[in-house]
Parts: structure tokens; sequence; C-alpha cells
């Protein structure tokens, strides 16, 4: 019989959550200093596609639900703003 | 909640009676609602939609799967199942929980048709040139605007339109009727049967639950992520399309006599064969692999599937153009299937983002943060503008 499932644990510390937003970030932009204030769509660091693709990293990685009422730019605009929605949705959760 | 796709529909995809009927639909130029509302009864317009919502489930590649059924047969009637799965799409993604618990079961078992309204005549491949405004009135969405070429919006319930409010990309999902006129678009030479429109919303109105995505959202989010989908789709129908002129090149090829010998015995002939066979499994291949990544909402989907749609769409075209050169004469006639099939290869170059697009797409992706190059981003949907951010309305 197999080992019982273990799930890889969710970063769930604030710090944790900016750390791989950051992370995530950075891999989509192919840039490696990215500041946590810099505008990511309105500057173009990311384009609409990537923008899309966040929002599934987002769902996916933090076990989260962007509802209709969180896609405002400024929760995607910055890396501080994606971080401060899902710390957000993670209290709420 | 997630199952595969209905056996009842699978079995009347593969009878031969599905063929023929869907010659006689290219035959007229039109696939009559009664066939659809048949096959819907059967499941044909639920698969993405969940079993809560009265669809089936089914896991996108199992999607795929009925894809390429339907396109081999008729490319015509695979058009409004992505079509009709991006609405679903955007309804399930988007909406509000109650339009998502009123609509989704109506589009589901296909009493509510819907159309995918983006197209405008100076706003193609370019969503950022659209015009159509969506004017919110107090509790009422107003729609102003002219869309070409929606696939069965001749005969469609609805419409999911993309325009403007207060110069900020949005998204409405509106009801045919008052306000909204429909006029029939020329024959394409591929998809002759999609009762293609061109429909002018005149002041049309909806309430404003029927708002789908945020104005400013309404265009990245909601087109992005409803083409994603629909370059799978289409993708997969190319393989369909591809798999079928496949077929009608290698029974040719294999019993038409030539000096003695077949035309398989040629060298020549197997290395065009070879290449289709290639071409054409390899894009099966990589669909099965896209709608994998986006089952597993892999954040490298949206790309994948620009790749898929565009590789896809050239093995169609490699093997609609090899089964044409190998079967001749007989290939050339209007009736024949493989002109069915030849056609609907060009438009699959064209719609869900032409060749040229995808390819930026799929180039800007590689190149993104290397030295050297500008950091351009591809725009397959209108950018975010900064005045887009309204967090002061809220
Ligand atoms: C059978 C059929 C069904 C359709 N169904 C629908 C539907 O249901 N709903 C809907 O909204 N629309 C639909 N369309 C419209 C379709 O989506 C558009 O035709 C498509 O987006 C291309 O736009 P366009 O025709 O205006 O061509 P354009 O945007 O003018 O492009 C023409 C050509 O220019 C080149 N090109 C365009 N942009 C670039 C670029 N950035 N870089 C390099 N080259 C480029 C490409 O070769 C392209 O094929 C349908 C079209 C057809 C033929």
């Amino acid at each position: 019989m197999a080992a019982p499932q273990t799930t890889t644990p969710r970063p769930h510390t604030p710090e944790e959550v900016t750390a791989t937003v950051r992370q995530f970030i950075s891999r989509l932009s192919g840039r490696t200093a990215i500041e946590d204030d810099r505008p990511l769509i309105s500057d173009g660091v990311l384009d609409s596609v990537a923008a899309v693709q966040m929002v599934d990293f987002v769902e996916r990685t933090f076990d989260v639900e962007i509802a209709d009422e969180d896609l405002e730019l400024a929760n995607f605009d910055s890396i501080r703003g994606l971080a401060g929605l899902v710390n957000r949705r993670l209290a709420a959760s | 909640m997630t199952g595969p796709a209905p056996a009842a529909l699978l079995a009347a995809l593969r009878d031969d009676a599905f063929t023929a009927r869907a010659t006689a639909w290219e035959r007229a130029g039109a696939v009559p609602r009664a066939a659809i509302d048949e096959l819907a009864a059967l499941g044909l317009l639920g698969l993405t939609v969940d079993t809560a919502h009265r669809g089936s489930g089914t896991p996108p590649a199992a999607v795929t799967d009925v894809h390429r059924l339907v396109a081999a047969a008729s490319p015509s009637l695979h058009s409004l199942l992505v079509v009709h799965a991006m609405v679903c799409h955007a309804v399930r993604r988007w909406a509000s929980a109650e339009l998502r618990d009123a609509l989704l079961p109506e589009l589901a078992t296909g009493r509510m048709l819907a159309a995918f309204a983006l197209t405008e005549q100076q706003a193609g491949a370019d969503t950022g040139a659209l015009t159509t405004t969506i004017d919110r009135v107090g509790d009422t969405l107003r729609i102003t605007g002219t869309k070409r070429w929606l696939s069965f919006g001749q005969i469609a319930d609805a419409y999911l339109v993309f325009g403007s409010t207060d110069g900020r990309g949005s998204c409405a999902l509106v009801d045919a009727g008052a306000g909204v006129r429909v006029a029939v678009e020329p024959v394409t030479a591929g998809l002759r049967a999609a009762r293609l429109a061109r429909v002018t919303f005149d002041g049309a109105t909806a309430p404003a639950s029927r708002a789908v995505g945020r104005p400013g959202i309404g265009i990245p989010f909601v087109v992005t992520s409803c083409l994603t989908l629909g370059r799978l789709y289409v993708a997969a129908g190319a393989v369909g399309v591809a798999e079928a002129a496949l077929r009608l090149a290698a029974d040719h090829a294999a019993t038409r006599a030539h000096g003695g010998t077949t035309l398989g015995d040629r060298q020549l002939v197997r290395g065009l064969l070879a290449d289709a066979a290639l071409a054409t499994d390899a894009a099966a291949r990589y669909v099965r692999h896209t709608a994998q990544e986006i089952e597993d909402r892999e954040p490298s989907a949206a790309v994948t599937a620009a790749r898929a749609k565009l590789l896809a769409s050239r093995a169609a075209t490699t093997a609609t153009a090899t089964a044409s050169r190998l079967l001749g004469a007989a290939g050339q006639t209007e009736d024949h299937p493989l002109a069915r099939l030849h056609a609907a290869a060009r438009v699959h170059e064209v719609i869900e983002g032409p060749t040229e697009v995808l390819q930026d797409i799929i180039a800007a992706d590689l190149l993104r943060g290397r030295p050297g190059t500008t950091d351009r981003a591809p725009s397959p949907a209108a950018p975010y503008r900064k005045e887009d951010d309204h967090r002061a309305e809220h």
C-alpha cells in the first residue's frame, strides 16, 4: 500500500507569500530584479497573456479563489499588490 | 465533478450517418438548429460545464477528442463548439455567481445558444481597436456597435459582446431581440455552414448583472482566457481535419493503380505521406499536452495553447495540401469531403489569432528578458492602461 499522501506545505506567512510571488513574476517576466512596487502591467513588464497566467498561478499555488470583486488592476499591478491580495484571501479563508 | 464524454454522444458522432448529415449541411450552407438541438440533447454543448450546472464536466483532453471527431466531419459545426465553450468559460470564470447559476445550465443543455462577439470591421486580430460601447446607465447596460463574422450568430440566442465602458475594456452577455439586428455574412469558403452573421447592437439593453468581469478587466482577462481555450479547441479541430485528410490521402495512395504499381509505391508520394503523418501526429500529441496543462492550470498554458494552434493549423494545411495533390482531379470537386477540410485548414490559420499573431506571442515568450531584445509585449488583447485602475470607485 502506498504511504499516506503528504501534501507540499503551502507558503503561508505574508513573507513567504511575497517571496513566492516575487519569484514567479521574475520567471514570468524574465527579469531578475523587480522592485515590489514596480507597475507590472501598466509598465509593460507583463502582457495580458502573462496577466491571465498570474491569476491561475496565484489560485493554484495558494489555493485561493480570486473573485470578480478582486479583479482590480491595483491587485495585480505590482508584486506588493498581488501578495497583499493573496494574504487578504488567505486570512479570509 | 468530472466525467467522460457522454457515450451516446460519441456513438452518434462516430456513426456514418453523422458524416452524411454534415455533407448535407455543407451543401445547404447551414447547420440547422434542429440538428444542433438533437446533438445538444446528447450533451454536445455541455462538455465543458460541470455536472452541478447540467454539463458532463468532461476533462479537457477528452473534450478535445470530441472536437476532433466533430471537425473531421463538420468543421462548421465544430466552430459552434468552440465559441459556445468560450462563452461557457467566460460565464463560469468571470461572471457573478448568480449569473453563473442561472445561465450555465441553459448553455450546457443548448436551450441558449451563445455566440462570441469580438471581431469588428476595423478590429480583427487587434482587439485594442474595438469601437463597440457598453454604457452603464443605472442598472442597465446599453450596447452600441457592429460585430462581424460571428459563428452561428444567425441563430444565437445570446452574444458575449466585447467593447468598452467609459473607455475601459468590458464584456457583457446580451440576448438576441430588441435592438439587435442580425444580417447574414457572405458564405465563406471554409466553415460554409457556420451561419456567420454581422450583428448590430443598436442601443440594445441588458441588465447590469449581465456584465462579465468589470470594466478594465473584460478585455485583457476575459478575452485572453477565452482565447486560450479557443486556441486549444481550434487546434483540436485542426487535428481532426488533418487526420481526416491524411486518411483520404493514404486510402487513395494505397489503391490507385499507376503503371502496374500503386501511387503509394512511389517514393515521392511516400515522402509526402510521411511528412503529413508526422505533422499530424505531432500536433495531436501537442494538443493533448496542452489540454493537460490547461487542466492543471499551468501558468504556461496560454502560450502553450498558442503553440498548439499554430502547430495544428499548419498540420492541417500540410495534410490537406498533400491529400489535394494525391487525389488529383477527384479531390478538386466542390462536393468532395476534401474541399471542406482544405478550406477549413485555411480558416483555422486565421481564427482565434492568425498564424503571425501566434508566432509573435510564442517568440515574445521565448525572448522575454533576454539582453538585447526590446521588451515589447505582444498584444493579443488590449493592454492595460493606468486609468483602468478604478480603486476609487470601491
Ligand atoms: C469562418 C470564420 C468564423 C469566424 N467566427 C468568429 C466568431 O465567432 N467571433 C468573432 O468575434 N470573430 C470571428 N471570426 C473573425 C476572426 O476572428 C477574424 O477574422 C480574425 O481575428 C482576423 O481578423 P481580420 O479578419 O480582421 O484580419 P486582420 O486582423 O486584418 O488580419 C489579417 C491578416 O493580417 C496578418 N496579421 C494580423 N495581425 C498581425 C500581426 N500582429 N502581425 C503580423 N501579421 C498580422 C495575418 O496574416 C492575418 O491573417 C471568424 C472568421 C471566419 C473566417
